[in-house]
């Protein structure tokens, strides 16, 4: 059986930092099961479910629960993740008592009013029509969309302007009911702010829910739908392409990961990287190149980007396949491997640099079901990596067969380029303004 | 917080014993030292070239910021080509004779540091954080490449097209960025503040080698430069690393860079045809300049007005009406004026105008009635928790105390800020949206979906004649 995102327990699931140096908490609460547990065809539910929270309790309106959290100089933000939906910010240490009362009545009480919920559901869907003003993550998203087409990881924890506008104020209410309960929610405090009160603090918040269990990760399926494409996302006016390339690629359970971190950071996550010597400082193609993994919980996504000009997009495309294809198949130097280790393991520090940072770390082992206490293994575990695991791992999880292309840009400026690199066959085009 | 006296004659003590031990060094003078409230010691020191340095000592953890300002940016281009001084911020990296090309990220990297630079129109700031048993590489990098930098015509066209990226990223195919570029342009007619930072496309390509050693030699100088150590170092190494790493570094005459007086903003309204969905705009007006009490009003006035989900207009804008999906507003300071704007995105199918109407009826509102008492706490207990996010890691520290001391004069008035914004009262908020926002000064770019023409189009008669407010 599957294990929940937080181990049953009788005490509150609790992550605490301390640190008096600066008067000021951060806190925050996880609640998981987030857009992985959209229904299909309500895609964005958690996420409107989250916002509607600050929307009105039953004791308070919208304006009276912005007001109390504002009064006290606090910050609260509510977003929602594939496999959470976090409420956080941070508050000063005088206002705690009061601060924290608000907050449970938001998190136990919240009244979903009708009127409020719309004009919710409608700001939604402004951020959601918004989204084509920003072509690095209309980029984005469109990425995960062809690379994972309806499957879970293609789906924007946002969801689209189709299924938010079908969403219910009842939909809320029942993910809300299914979801906020005392055994699937987590609680971090990091900052000014002792065992005592941060005890005090979770209990209030995990008491004021009632009783229920943790929701359970997904299975996620990630085989790569659009390996070898492109997908042009036909946007008019621009004179750049903002290009993501990419495919499906290791979680934290892969035993690779650690091997394939150093290797990327070589390839594409330092300024002295393969693909920035390349693109940007011998060729001057592109102010931004990078590559970069996010890792989950069993799979996860590795993606380049860079934005050059249209003229030098095919080329530039072309020459990041090779350069792929190249660290895939014919690995790394040793001294490239040395210096990322070194970079990594010297860097090491400002991962951990705030009480904030390190406990997002034991949040990240909760979310992603890592061992717990990884990341505290991180220098030791990045040492042990050797020329011949790096270009092993190198080897097996960069995949140029599978690599797939989205760039948004202007189909008239730049199809013919992308045809004559690729093939006709090969380069779909659809409108930025599509879903 | 409250800046106590301390030690001067003691550390100018042990600074002095640091020089004699590096002869042909010159020597140091402490300059001030400031104990903030919430523990440590700032201290400040120079040397003979005029290089100053602001230290503050943490040693929570083995990591240091080392930042590099030099009072240099886009209000120095008078007599140079636009865009210059970022493009120069890039060529910076391009190697010395003794630490060539790639050299410098490389020996960073393996270090474990974070590096970077930023160029706005007052300063240029150059940043390395690091684990502190590398704090001696970045002094070397840093204070080789002030002076050393070498740049030929390759690495000069090469690093062009890196800015021009940049440029279209930023600019022509970012709507904000579009908006920006029209609304300083206005705010700040024939003045260096109204160009644009990361340079026009024909300016960017007209710079030259002799353009860029011209402004090399003009500004990269110690006497034009802070360096500000936020973190694991102590005082007598910050002394001893700047002493050996800069002190043969040779003075030189105070720069000159003359700056035209500003004239009147373009007031008024624009229209500027974008590749965006809804209607969006931007309101400017200018202001005063950092260190200008009036400036810490205006931040009270923006938390009331504009900066959060409480605010007068947001509540309005969003959430009564609605007809805008953000409202935001932002009061920068900046050496020898400020800028207050104002940014709405509007609602699909909704009109900017009546945005704009609203805007300007509640700042109207505001400058007869003021706020209430709980507004002005509201606000002040926001600021609070403002400064102390700005506070958390040494690099946001360091780069607030570079900020503080390039367009104040004075890093310690940073230290002051949360006091200063409680001893602001309501009338002097309300009259600071009196004086400053006044609707006949306010320059309005509305952006519009582009079945329009490109280029900004005037609307109104520009209300040129009326004077900038004190």
């Amino acid at each position: 059986m599957t294990r929940g995102y937080v181990p049953a327990s009788d005490a509150p699931c609790l992550i605490h930092m301390e640190d008096n140096r600066f008067p000021l908490v951060f806190f925050e609460v996880l609640v998981f099961g987030g857009s992985y547990d959209d229904p299909p065809g309500l895609e964005g539910l958690a996420d409107l479910t989250a916002l509607n929270l600050l929307r009105g309790t039953t004791r308070r309106s919208h304006a009276e629960v912005m007001d109390g959290f504002n009064d006290l100089g606090a910050s609260v933000d509510v977003t929602s993740h594939r496999e959470y939906i976090s409420i956080s910010g941070d508050f000063m240490p005088r206002c705690m008592e009061p601060f924290t009362s608000l907050l449970c009545e938001v998190l136990s009480r919240p009244a979903f009013p009708v009127q409020e919920f719309r004009k919710e559901r409608a700001l939604a869907l402004e951020d959601i029509r918004n989204l084509v003003n920003d072509d690095a993550e209309l980029a984005r998203q469109h990425f995960h969309r062809y690379i994972y087409g309806d499957r879970l990881d293609g789906r924007p924890s946002s969801g689209w302007f189709r299924t938010v506008s079908k969403i219910s104020v009842q939909d809320c209410r029942d993910f809300y009911q299914g979801h906020f309960v005392s055994g699937n929610v987590a609680v971090v405090l990091a900052g000014a702010i002792s065992r005592e009160l941060a005890d005090d603090f979770a209990s209030r918040v995990v008491g004021s829910l009632r009783t229920g269990p943790s929701a359970v990760p997904p299975e996620v399926d990630d085989s790569p739908v659009n390996g070898g494409r492109i997908l042009i996302v036909d946007k008019p006016g621009r004179n750049q392409a903002q290009v993501v390339m990419g495919h499906p690629s290791a979680g934290w359970n892969c035993p690779d990961l650690f091997a394939l971190l150093v290797g990327n950071t070589a390839f594409g996550g330092t300024f002295t990287s393969r693909l920035v010597d390349e693109i940007r400082e011998k060729r001057g193609w592109s102010y931004g190149v990078s590559s970069s993994i996010f890792a989950g919980r069993t799979s996860g996504t590795l993606m380049m980007r860079f934005f050059p000009e249209n003229r030098d997009l095919a080329p530039a495309i072309e020459l990041v396949e090779k350069l792929f294809s190249s660290t895939a198949f014919g690995g790394l130097s040793a001294d490239e491997v040395d210096a990322a280790r070194k970079y990594l393991i010297r860097q090491y520090p400002f991962r951990i640099e705030t009480v904030r940072k390190r406990a997002d770390e034991l949040v990240a082992d909760l979310v992603f079901g890592r061992p717990a206490g990884v990341m505290s293994r991180f220098v030791e575990l990045v040492s042990s990596q050797d020329g011949q695991a790096v270009n092993q791992s190198l080897g097996r999880h960069f995949r140029p067969a599978d690599l797939s292309t989205v760039l948004v840009g202007t189909a008239a400026e730049i199809r013919r380029d992308l045809v004559a690199l690729a093939g006709a066959g090969s380069v779909d085009t659809v409108d930025y303004r599509s879903e | 917080m409250h800046g106590l006296p301390s030690d001067l004659a003691g550390l100018q003590a042990r600074a002095a014993d640091i020089s004699r031990r590096h002869p042909g060094m010159g020597s140091v003078r402490v300059l001030d030292v400031f104990e903030p409230s919430g523990g440590g010691q700032v201290v400040r020191f120079q040397l003979d070239n005029g290089l100053q340095v602001i230290l503050w000592p943490d040693h929570s953890a083995p990591l240091v910021s080392f930042q590099t300002w030099f009072k240099v940016g886009t209000v120095n281009e008078c007599g140079f080509k636009n865009g210059i001084a970022h493009l120069f911020e890039h060529l910076m990296f391009k190697g010395t004779e003794r630490y060539p090309h790639r050299c410098f990220d490389k020996l960073l990297e393996e270090a474990g540091a974070q590096n970077n630079a930023a160029t706005w129109l007052d300063w240029t700031f150059y940043y390395e954080n690091l684990p502190s048993e590398a704090l001696d590489l970045a002094f070397d990098l840093e204070s080789d490449r002030m002076v050393n930098v070498v740049i030929d015509s390759k690495e000069l066209d090469s690093e062009r097209d890196v800015v021009l990226s940049e440029r279209r990223y930023r600019v022509d195919n970012d709507p904000d960025g579009e908006m920006e570029e029209a609304l300083f342009a206005s705010l700040f007619p024939n003045h260096p503040y109204g160009t644009p930072t990361l340079g026009t496309a024909d300016a960017i390509e007209s710079i030259n080698l002799s353009d860029c050693r011209g402004f090399y030699r003009s500004f990269y100088q110690p006497s034009n430069a802070i360096l500000v150590i936020v973190g694991d170092c102590t005082y007598e190494r910050a002394v001893e690393l700047s002493l050996t790493r800069y002190g043969m570094i040779p003075g030189s005459p105070a720069i000159e860079s003359p700056v035209p007086p500003f004239l009147p903003p373009r007031a008024g309204t624009s229209e500027l045809a974008l590749d965006v969905n809804s209607e969006r705009m931007r309101i400017g007006w200018v202001t005063v300049p950092a260190g200008d009490r009036v400036a810490v009003a205006l931040d009270v006035a923006n938390e009331i007005l504009f900066a959060n989900e409480s605010s007068r207009v947001f509540k309005r804008l969003i959430d009564d009406l609605p007809l805008a999906s953000d409202v935001d507003g932002t009061s920068e300071p900046m050496r020898l004026a400020g800028t207050f704007i104002v940014d709405v995105i509007i609602n699909e199918g909704e009109k900017a105008e009546d945005a704009l109407s609203l805007v300007l009826e509640e700042i109207d509102r505001f400058g007869r009635d003021g706020p209430s008492a709980a507004e002005l706490a509201r606000a002040c207990n926001h600021l609070e928790a403002s400064f102390l996010r700005s506070m958390i890691t040494v690099g946001s520290r360091a780069t607030q105390l570079g900020i503080w001391h390039v367009t104040t004069g004075d890093y310690r008035q940073l230290f002051t800020f949360v006091d200063d914004v409680r001893a602001v009262d309501a009338e002097s908020v309300r009259k600071a949206v009196a004086d400053y926002l006044v609707p006949g000064l306010a320059v309005t770019i509305l952006g519009r979906p582009s079945t329009w023409p490109h280029g900004v189009v005037p609307l109104e008669a520009a209300g040129a004649e009326t004077e900038v407010g004190r």
